[in-house]
């Protein structure tokens, strides 16, 4: 007789999730470089935005942020300032 | 979503291929058996218990119950496990980080009040170690829920860097001993109530101190060892053993004067904490205490009759005084 397991995991629900439209065009660009504030996440997200700007073919604006707690996730408040004035965020992680 | 396994030998090696495992065997969590836990409680398969929403996670009683079987808890312990399982879900102790965290802290559930002795915990020999039901599957049900639940799986969404046994079961049921409030007391819980406190914690630092005999000189031992703590949470565990507790009790000592003593002996300065590698804003000369408050120099007294053996348990690194992640405490109900 075989057995029936009770599945103990749960799944991440992914009903309320939705990307922002973000159109990289050679109009004026906006970056959020957020860093975890940690030492050296601002060197090493710098070190990527000015790899990333070698590649581009148009000027990119960078915009510095910073959590609040690198023990927390990004506050809604800082979210939704960094939706409302950039086209794209680059996170830093230092440890 | 159900699975079918033709043994029970079947299921353990089938939880491990699933990755349900903390890497040892579990208990398969058979329907009859989580039903049965659940009703022994009163409880709806589908209650919520908490969410995690930075995962869109929810966590109901069934999955609470599917793991507290896997690590092998009683019926009875259920309840314990609940309130462990909300404690953590509370946005002040921020699951997210510590169960992420590179630094490996681990949740240290306390456990409080008349449950310690009828659930049979052990808080004497070997408090922290191996060998008693209640501890260690508490404990145990705990992380299973944080890894299966929450998700939070090493190489996955757990990045420590070497984590800490605590990361498998990590219990300290407190004992009431004659004439001494308990720290479940200092919290706020009333003498006839059961509670947990949640803590996220790295492990253990042996505090062993054989030769004091009068409380200044134990004082400085502990204080001794504490200075070697991160000084980032806003509470941090002295377990003081019996024979070290006999010492501050023969001199007339409370759990007052003990905190007081040890707060003070604490005192740093940011040059001693960058000296120690730990990353802050303080500046050289500017004095820290090692926790924000006096209250936040939490005693437990627990631990077996021989041995001058105590130990401190500091928070998780990225506490950050509080701000990362605070501990939680959560009665026992659903009894």
């Amino acid at each position: 007789m075989s057995i029936t397991l009770v599945d103990p995991t749960a799944s991440a629900s992914a009903t309320d999730l939705r990307l922002a439209r973000r159109p990289l065009g050679p109009g004026h660009t906006v970056a959020a470089l957020v860093s975890n504030g940690k030492p050296n996440s601002d060197v090493i997200l710098r070190g990527v935005f000015e790899q990333l700007c070698n590649r581009l073919d148009h000027p990119v604006e960078a915009l510095e942020f910073t959590k609040e707690s690198a023990s927390r996730v990004l506050s809604g408040e800082m979210t939704g300032l960094i939706a409302r004035r950039c086209h794209f965020a680059l996170v830093g992680v230092g440890d | 979503m159900a699975h079918q396994v033709e043994s029970e030998i079947d299921a353990i090696g089938y939880a491990y291929d699933r990755g349900w495992s903390d890497g040892l065997p579990v208990v398969p969590p058979t329907r009859d058996r989580i039903d049965r836990m659940l009703a022994a409680h009163g409880l709806e398969p589908g209650r919520e218990i908490g969410r995690v929403p930075e995962r869109k996670r929810t966590v109901t009683a069934e999955l609470v119950a599917a793991n507290a079987v896997m690590a092998g808890c009683t019926d009875a312990l259920f309840p314990v496990v609940l309130a462990a399982v909300e404690a953590v879900l509370d946005p002040n102790f921020n699951i997210v980080g510590p169960s992420a965290s590179t630094g490996g802290a681990a949740p240290l559930v306390i456990v409080h009040g008349p449950v310690v002795a009828e659930l049979g915990f052990n808080t004497e020999t070997a408090v922290l170690g191996a060998g008693n039901r209640s501890n260690l599957t508490l404990g145990r049900a705990l992380n299973l829920v944080i890894r299966n639940g929450i998700g939070s799986v090493p190489g996955n969404l757990d990045r420590a860097t070497v984590a800490h046994a605590g990361r498998i079961a990590y219990c300290l049921p407190e004992a009431r001993c004659a004439g001494w409030p308990t720290q479940g007391d200092e919290l706020g819980v009333p003498a006839d109530r059961s509670a947990v406190t949640v803590l996220a914690a790295e492990a253990p630092h042996s505090v062993a101190d054989h030769v004091n005999d009068e409380p200044g000189g134990l004082i400085d031992s502990f204080a001794r060892v504490a200075r070697t703590t991160n000084y980032a949470g806003a509470a941090i565990v002295f377990v003081i053993c019996p024979e070290h507790r006999s010492v501050f009790n023969g001199a007339g000592w409370t759990r007052e004067t003990i905190r007081s003593a040890l707060f003070e002996r604490t005192e740093a300065t940011g040059r001693e904490i960058h000296a120690t590698g730990r990353h802050d804003d303080l500046k050289p000369d500017e004095a820290i205490m090692l926790t924000p408050d006096p209250e936040g120099i939490w005693i437990v007294f627990a631990g077996g009759s021989a041995g001058g053996h105590s130990a401190i348990i500091p928070p998780w690194l990225g506490s950050g005084r509080g701000v990362g992640s605070r501990p939680v405490t959560r009665p026992v109900s659903h009894s």
